[in-house]
């Protein structure tokens, strides 16, 4: 509801009002707003009103830290600018919410920036315009990471964004650097996007990651990411799987096959339980998926760890990776 | 455009009196009053919109906000206050709205310009910045018909309608959506947001884009995304039907690197097809010299497409469009 405000709106009270009603009649409403929201003061109290019908006003007591009290007939009834809402204007003109929860339009020069949608949103008053692509990307957690196989590698935060970089070049191993955390408990997925600066050959350099902790697969784990295909004429990038014992043994078999998937300038990822099986995603957007890979939750390994890699394997630059998304749910 | 402002003091008296009807006033003292228009002031029981200021002389709109017209006297005091009028003022203007060319100049730092077409802009101070978010107006699923649907499905998912086809591993097909051309001339710019999954490969056609099909004889023209042999290529083929291409009749096509969202603009102007990309959704390049309108067939429909040749591992393909708009 959004906040509202008249000139010279000043009344009084038609009736007493008890300490705990929850509507109070004037004599006049006719010069305050015409519907809720909108503040009045009856003697030292506050009160929020939330809808109007005719003289009589819907109220919420004791508003703004005031304290609800009796007040008398003929109290005066004054409507006010307040720190609430003054706040809670401004509050109306930027909503976040599900896409689906977006209110009607009809309030002009209001912006919607949805929580899970692809479009910021414009109100003129009459119908929302959608501006994009936008996505909300969810600040990676900042505390709770540990490092496996660190090396020289960091893991710096600028801004909300989490940057891995490791600075060797030209290992002639893989050396996986991971950066990983475990999900909160009853996590069934996680969404990530990054961005990515120095891509290696021959196996994944740098994405995510699902690692297994305890048992007799301790230590193992699946990295995802981005490669450079090697092909002298038609260098390119694309998304490949693979298995490994440690940070720097591949595991001989199973492991995927890379897929022909080009990355956009953001990389979405998803990794999910459903049932039984354990599916990787990756998408254009961040709302709609393309299934990557998927396995029986225990084949290989059964993960406990999620995080980020990066590996300088064969590596002529440095190699870094900013991880601007981080979703669990 | 006169923007709603705002000054603490603005404190006088008129100097001289005014009639109900009067468009100027003169105040003793114009400091403490903003600079120019346009502020709001009351005089007795009447609010007023000063408009512009030349020293101590203000240019007036009468009666504002619902007060009423009166005369007043010379020594009444002038107030500049903040009403609910100039509050809903200010806000409505943070975010104004409007063709490109009609834009304010700059000048008032941090409101936003929503055009109704290209990108939002933000008032820097001194020029206006870009927001890489474009105008865009997504397509509605019931304004279009399946051609070959087969198990491929569409919805409208957070303001976009997003087409989903299944991996269909040996041929070609393409799976079509299409509505009634508009009268020519006509231009139409399609954007996408999709990734091109395809496993190694060599091949000349499309995967996702948008088509012309003509209903008489189920002939089809396709333009859009695709890969040969690695590198991502924007084609051009011709079909006999959504699953039979004509031999031959296929452009090899050039190079486009990945993007989000992917432009595309195609049309007719009553003679010619002409079909453009673009990188940004406002400067566009064609694809091909223009094309007689009646080149292999004379299409009466207009569409998207997703096809999904070649895929491995079960992936889908997913095209999500974002903006449709008919010119």
């Amino acid at each position: 509801m959004i906040e509202k405000f008249s000139n010279f709106a000043v009344n009084k009270l038609a009736a007493a009002i008890a300490v705990d009603a929850t509507s109070c009649s004037l004599h006049d409403a006719s010069s305050f707003p015409a519907s809720g929201a909108f503040r009045i003061k009856i003697d030292d109290e506050i009160l929020l009103v939330t809808a109007v019908a005719g003289n009589i006003f819907a109220v919420t007591r004791g508003a703004e830290g005031t304290v609800p009290v009796t007040h008398a007939a003929e109290a005066t009834v004054r409507h006010l600018l307040t720190k609430g809402g003054l706040e809670a204007r401004v509050a109306n003109r930027f909503i976040s919410d599900l896409h689906d929860n977006k209110p009607a339009a009809g309030v002009k020069g209001r912006l919607f920036l949805p929580t899970d949608g692809q479009f910021m949103e414009y109100d003129d008053g009459a119908a929302w315009h959608q501006y994009g692509p936008y996505r909300r990307l969810k600040a990676p957690p900042q505390t709770g990471w540990s490092w496996v196989n660190q090396g020289n590698a960091t893991a710096t935060f600028v801004g909300s964004a989490l940057v891995l970089e490791d600075p060797d070049l030209d290992a002639t191993a893989v050396q996986l650097r991971l950066y990983v955390r475990p999900l909160t408990v009853g996590a069934t997925s996680l969404i990530t996007a990054f961005t990515y600066n120095g891509i290696g050959t021959d196996a994944p350099i740098m994405g995510i990651c699902a690692r297994c902790v305890g048992g007799t697969d301790d230590g193992n784990f699946s990295a995802w990411g981005l490669r450079l295909i090697a092909s002298p004429s038609n260098p390119m990038t694309f998304l490949h799987m693979k298995h490994y014992t440690s940070p720097t043994a591949v595991e001989a078999t199973p492991y995927p096959d890379a897929h022909q998937l080009y990355p956009l300038r953001l990389c979405w990822t998803k990794f999910s339980w459903e049932g039984n099986y354990k599916r990787w995603y990756w998408s254009a957007d961040g709302v709609n998926w393309i299934k990557f890979w998927e396995d029986t939750f225990s084949t290989y390994n059964a993960p406990s760890q999620f995080g980020i890699f990066i590996d300088p394997v064969n590596n002529s630059q440095k190699v870094s990776l900013s991880l601007v998304h981080w979703e669990e749910s | 455009m006169a923007y709603e402002r705002f000054a603490n003091g603005g404190l006088s008296s008129l100097a001289a009196g005014i009639s109900d009807s009067a468009l100027a006033l003169t105040v003793k003292s114009a400091t403490g009053f903003p600079g120019g228009g346009n502020f709001r002031i009351l005089v007795e029981s009447e609010i007023m919109l000063v408009t512009a200021v030349a020293g101590r002389v203000f240019t007036i709109s009468r009666a504002q906000e619902g007060t009423s017209a009166a005369a007043h006297d010379a020594d009444v005091a002038v107030n500049h206050v903040l009403t609910a009028g100039a509050l809903a003022q200010r806000e409505i203007e943070q975010f104004a709205t409007g063709a490109l060319a009609d834009r304010d100049a700059a000048g008032q730092a941090g409101r936003l310009y929503l055009p109704t077409e290209g990108y939002v802009h933000q008032d820097n101070g001194s020029l206006w910045d870009m927001l890489s978010l474009s105008k865009v107006t997504p397509p509605a699923s019931g304004d279009f018909t399946w051609v070959n649907q087969g198990t491929a499905t569409v919805a409208d998912t957070k303001g976009m309608m997003v087409l989903t086809t299944p991996s269909h591993a040996s041929a070609d097909s393409m799976r079509c959506l299409v509505k009634s051309a508009p009268a020519t001339p006509y231009k139409i710019i399609v954007g996408f947001l999709a990734q091109n999954p395809i496993y190694l490969n060599s091949y000349y056609v499309p995967q996702f884009g948008v088509c012309w099909r003509e209903s008489s004889s189920g002939k089809l023209l396709t333009y859009g995304w695709g890969s040969n042999n690695y590198p991502y290529y924007f084609f051009y083929s011709q079909w006999t039907n959504e699953t039979t291409l004509s031999a031959g009749q296929f452009g090899n096509g050039f190079g486009a690197p990945p993007q989000a969202p992917y432009w595309i603009r195609f049309g007719d102007d009553g003679t010619y097809r002409t079909v453009e990309i673009s990188s940004d959704g406002f400067n566009w390049v064609p694809v091909q010299p223009p094309q007689a309108r009646t080149a292999f067939c004379t299409p009466n429909q207009v569409g998207v497409f997703a096809n999904n040749w070649k895929t491995s591992y079960g992936i889908q393909r997913v095209v999500s469009v974002l903006h449709w708009r008919e010119m």
